[in-house]
């Protein structure tokens, strides 16, 4: 066993959640609250934070289907030889263009699922589930 | 309306060119690689021009977005038929279908010309859900069939769900702007 794992996981897993948990209060709280403390730092400072990547290619998102947490960071790159966009059904989030061989990323700061597609190909279509 | 009508059934005549010339009572008519890529390369250019002039003559902002779209895509197409040809060392060759293609395409062109504002809109993004429908059509019945290289066959493949996502984007305008002119 080794000398520097954390004496108890479920502990690392609480204090984990414990932070989650905060960086949600804060952001549901608007943000600009007394601390002036903005969503994007919140999530910043939630070591549970990840960055996931969706590859577009081939007029296909991949994964087609992606879930993370809150605060994780999510990067579409275009590796097609068109330009795409990212763009939410409900309008929560729209990348615009995104050239071929560029990538457009964000923060996910709200839970829920949400469908999205290519204003110009409206055939591609891919979904993010933030949790 | 009756113009847009014309100008779909002159579409639809075109595409039966292509299609017909795939059919077992001529099937030894079957088209050369250098041929599917002389139709590519035709039916990119038409789309091309058809949009080029409707960003001449639309001043509507989703005409103007779809066009815009039409020209950088089917602009990435034609570079890559291009460079795959010039891989494959197959040089685009003209056939009865890419001829009947191109006539066709000057005799909707010059009827889009006569028009303007809404009825060339119509008339335009009718032609365009048209045309879209017949190269996927013409590509899933003839020149994916036909095509003798892999590697040209998989890029054909790999064509159609592009004009797939075209003609939906095609249809949701067409849809925008009858519910335009219907709100009123």
């Amino acid at each position: 066993m080794p000398w520097y794992r954390p004496c108890n996981p479920s502990f690392g897993s609480a204090l984990l959640l414990a932070v989650a948990l905060f960086a949600v209060q804060t952001a549901s709280a608007g943000g600009k609250n007394a601390f002036s403390y903005p969503p994007e730092e919140a999530a910043a400072h939630n070591p549970d934070q990840a960055t996931h990547t969706v590859e577009i290619k081939d007029f296909k998102y991949r994964p087609a289907l992606l879930t993370v947490k809150i605060g994780d960071t999510v990067e579409w790159k275009n590796e097609d030889i068109f330009p795409h966009t990212v763009t939410a059904v409900n309008k929560s989030f729209d990348s615009g263009s995104i050239s071929p061989g560029g990538s457009w990323k964000f923060v996910a700061r709200k839970t829920g699922s949400f469908d999205y597609f290519c204003t110009f190909h409206p055939n591609m279509k891919g979904k993010l589930v933030v949790q | 309306m009756r113009i847009s009508t014309s100008v779909i059934a002159t579409i639809g005549t075109a595409i039966f060119a292509v299609v017909s010339l795939n059919t077992p009572a001529n099937a030894q008519t079957t088209l050369t690689d250098p041929q599917i890529v002389g139709i590519v390369v035709a039916a990119n250019q038409i789309d091309i021009d058809n949009a080029k002039l409707a960003l001449n003559k639309s001043k509507n902002k989703q005409i103007r977005a779809f066009a815009q779209q039409m020209v950088t895509d089917h602009t990435a197409v034609l570079k890559s038929v291009s460079d795959l040809g010039a891989k494959l060392n197959v040089t685009p060759e003209e056939s009865e279908s890419s001829k009947s293609l191109k006539a066709q395409a000057e005799e909707t062109a010059n009827k889009l010309k006569e028009l303007k504002g809404k009825a060339f809109d119509k008339a335009y993004i009718d032609n365009e859900v048209a045309f879209h429908q017949v190269v996927i059509d013409t590509l899933n019945k003839t020149l994916i069939p036909d095509a003798q290289n892999a590697e040209l066959k998989s890029a054909l493949q790999g064509a159609v769900p592009l004009f797939e996502g075209h003609l939906e984007h095609a249809k949701n305008v067409q849809t925008a702007l009858e519910g335009k002119a219907g709100g009123r």
